[in-house]
């Protein structure tokens, strides 16, 4: 095991590693504390996705936690498998933050007296 | 988490994935950003093993509260403010010089968010998840951790039902500190149960 089973992170560092997790970590997090679920219900489902698909080192956890979520939203019916694929490719071909590069400030407010 | 703004770079598949769901869940009713916003805030800044700490410390020094924090943990966790998801049914399990207690979710990641924050990626880890139950004085020494030989190793399955959070010894020569001198020297590992304090 050695690297894997130790603390790889200094105490107090966030545990997301990228945006996305967190997102996905607040979403499902929110939904049960807002009643919507019993948490039973999303751990059954973070179990089998871990089992059947889960990276032997676990770095993969929240994309299991992802897989788990998606299953979980579609099984209570709040959003289909369908809709979310095509908003998926709708985002990826109408990105935010087009291809631009700015060469100087995009605003400028001038001083209001010399 | 630094917010990483790379306008040119496009969005990774997985990240699309979470933001496909949060639009349509937010489009229907169903969440508010802000609120999603609120989450994830709380657990970047303001649960983590701090709490944990302050809970320990408190037990090394008030007699009452540490027996109030044996007997139910949950209520003598949520006296000092903290409690929430997966910190609901708490068990304290206390280190003793012939008992040494350690904890591991062998089906996932059960873990006391409100003290102790979001697990390591360590304790999500299928390794420490098998090792931990079948050889625990080894991969504690691999921590860096000896057991005596005449302690026994209690290892605990942590699950929804039940979290598990680790009292450990209090370490010699510290009686004259004070409670914020004894929480800062009290670890996350301590209550996991995987390192001395």
């Amino acid at each position: 095991m050695s690297a894997a089973a130790h603390p790889d992170l200094p105490e107090g560092t966030p545990s997301f590693h990228e945006p996305w997790q967190a997102r996905i970590f607040a979403l499902v997090t929110r939904l049960c504390e807002d009643g919507r679920y019993d948490w039973d219900r999303f751990k059954v489902l973070l179990i089998d996705e871990i089992e059947r698909n889960g990276a032997p080192d676990g770095a993969d956890y929240y994309e299991r936690w992802l897989a788990a979520a998606e299953r979980l939203i579609t099984d209570m019916g709040l959003l289909s498998r369908d809709e979310l694929a095509a908003r998926k490719s709708h985002l990826a071909d109408h990105p935010p933050h087009p291809t631009h590069a700015a060469p100087g400030p995009i605003a400028v407010d001038p001083p209001r007296r010399t | 988490m630094s917010e990483n703004h790379r306008h040119n770079a496009p969005e990774s598949d997985i990240a699309l994935r979470v933001k496909a769901m949060e639009q349509l869940l937010t489009e229907k009713g169903i969440v508010d950003p802000a609120a999603i916003d609120l989450v994830v805030d709380y657990y970047e800044t303001r649960v983590g093993p701090r709490n944990g700490a302050r809970v320990v410390a408190r037990a090394w020094s008030d007699p009452a509260y540490h027996e109030r924090l044996m007997q139910d943990a949950t209520a003598a966790i949520a006296e000092l403010g903290f409690s929430g998801l997966q910190g609901e049914d708490m068990v304290v399990l206390e280190n003793t010089p012939e008992v040494h207690n350690v904890v591991v979710c062998t089906l996932c990641s059960c873990y006391p968010w409100p003290v102790l924050g979001l697990p390591p990626t360590w304790y999500k880890s299928p390794p420490y998840r098998a090792r931990i139950v079948r050889e625990p004085r080894k991969v504690l020494a691999e921590f860096g951790m000896d057991v005596g030989d005449d302690v026994e190793v209690r290892v605990w399955d942590s699950s929804a039902e039940l979290r598990y959070m680790v009292l450990p010894m209090r370490p010699e020569g510290t009686d004259g500190l004070s409670e914020d001198e004894l929480a800062a020297r009290v670890t996350r590992d301590g209550m996991i149960g995987v390192a001395p304090v």
